[in-house]
């Protein structure tokens, strides 16, 4: 028995099974994209992000969800260290999930300009109450979302049938908001070599 | 993925017996499902079909966007003809996220 599972157990798992093997599936594709499913059991999986644009290919997050009791409750997100499989704190985390605000008829070439100009105002997906604490991924269809109390308005069961939740949608929202429009890697040379961060494209991000 | 149509299964992805018509496999939220299409049609006619298809209808058709693989928002309203699509070429039909933060 799962421990805090309260939904019929044979239905969250027959539920995440179906999930995983609609990603078997396409996993050809997901690959090509960067995502390698390693662990699938429920009611666990863990997916590594790896950036294909970049050289080295790099990989820049590792995130579990937690099917338990799907799914009368959506999926549980953690980003963990893709070495160890230890959640990751907010100062450790490495880079951004993002969305631009207010541009959504923009053009690529205008919103280059504005990111030149330091004009474009981001929506942070990736939130946490400190540096130190463990981030949660602030997104409807995301369990921590619809726990959090600044949500309780919005009810997970209002999502439930809309697609949202899925093991797909979760991991489009994190390669589209936070992989797919990494360009580069910034480094910072002092005395030694320092990763300062991903450079991102601006206008492949989500509007 | 949906059991694809008869003429689907003879060319997916590639003209199919009509000389106006293409085979798309399109990926619904995770799902692929086989949808013919007319290229003198806008691209935006293969969404509600693609839609009704693989059963989601619980989302309007404004909150799903059509992307290729390398995650570009496609112009659905552009004619199919025109947008030079390969043979075999999947297409990805994504649900938006709803407000965050």
């Amino acid at each position: 028995m799962i421990r805090g599972q309260f939904v019929d157990e044979a239905v969250s798992r027959r539920k995440f099974e179906r999930e995983v093997a609609r990603y078997r599936e396409l996993e050809g594709e997901y690959r090509r994209r960067g995502w390698f499913l390693i662990e699938a059991a429920f009611p666990t999986v863990l997916v590594i992000f790896a950036s294909p644009k970049l050289a080295p290919k790099t990989i820049v997050c590792a995130v579990r969800l937690d099917f338990t009791n799907y799914d009368l409750v959506p999926p549980s997100v953690t980003f963990v260290d893709p070495f160890t499989g230890i959640p990751l704190p907010m100062k450790s985390l490495g880079f951004n999930m993002r969305r631009l605000d207010g541009v959504a008829n923009a053009t690529p070439q205008t919103i280059t300009a504005m990111g030149q100009q330091g004009r474009l105002v981001f929506q942070e997906l990736i939130q946490a109450h400190s540096p130190e604490e463990v981030p949660f991924l602030c997104l409807p269809g995301v369990r921590e979302y619809h726990d959090h109390p600044a949500h309780t308005g919005d009810s997970w069961l209002l999502h439930r049938r809309s697609g949202e939740g899925s093991l797909h949608f979760i991991l489009e929202q994190i390669w589209a908001s936070g992989i797919n429009p990494i360009r580069n890697i910034n480094y910072h040379v002092q005395y030694q070599l320092q990763f300062q961060g991903f450079l991102v494209d601006g206008a492949a991000l989500p509007r | 993925m949906k059991q694809p149509t008869e003429t689907s299964k003879k060319a997916a992805g590639q003209a199919t017996g009509s000389k106006n018509e293409v085979t798309f496999i399109i990926v619904v939220n995770g799902d692929p499902v086989s949808v013919v299409a007319n290229l003198n049609a806008p691209l935006h006619t293969v969404i509600g079909k693609a839609l009704a298809e693989s059963g989601n209808v619980g989302q309007p058709q404004e909150n799903w966007e059509l992307k290729d693989a390398a995650g570009n928002v496609l112009d659905a309203s552009k004619k199919i003809e025109g947008l030079g699509f390969a043979a075999g070429t999947k297409l990805f039909l994504s649900l938006k996220a709803g407000a965050a933060g």
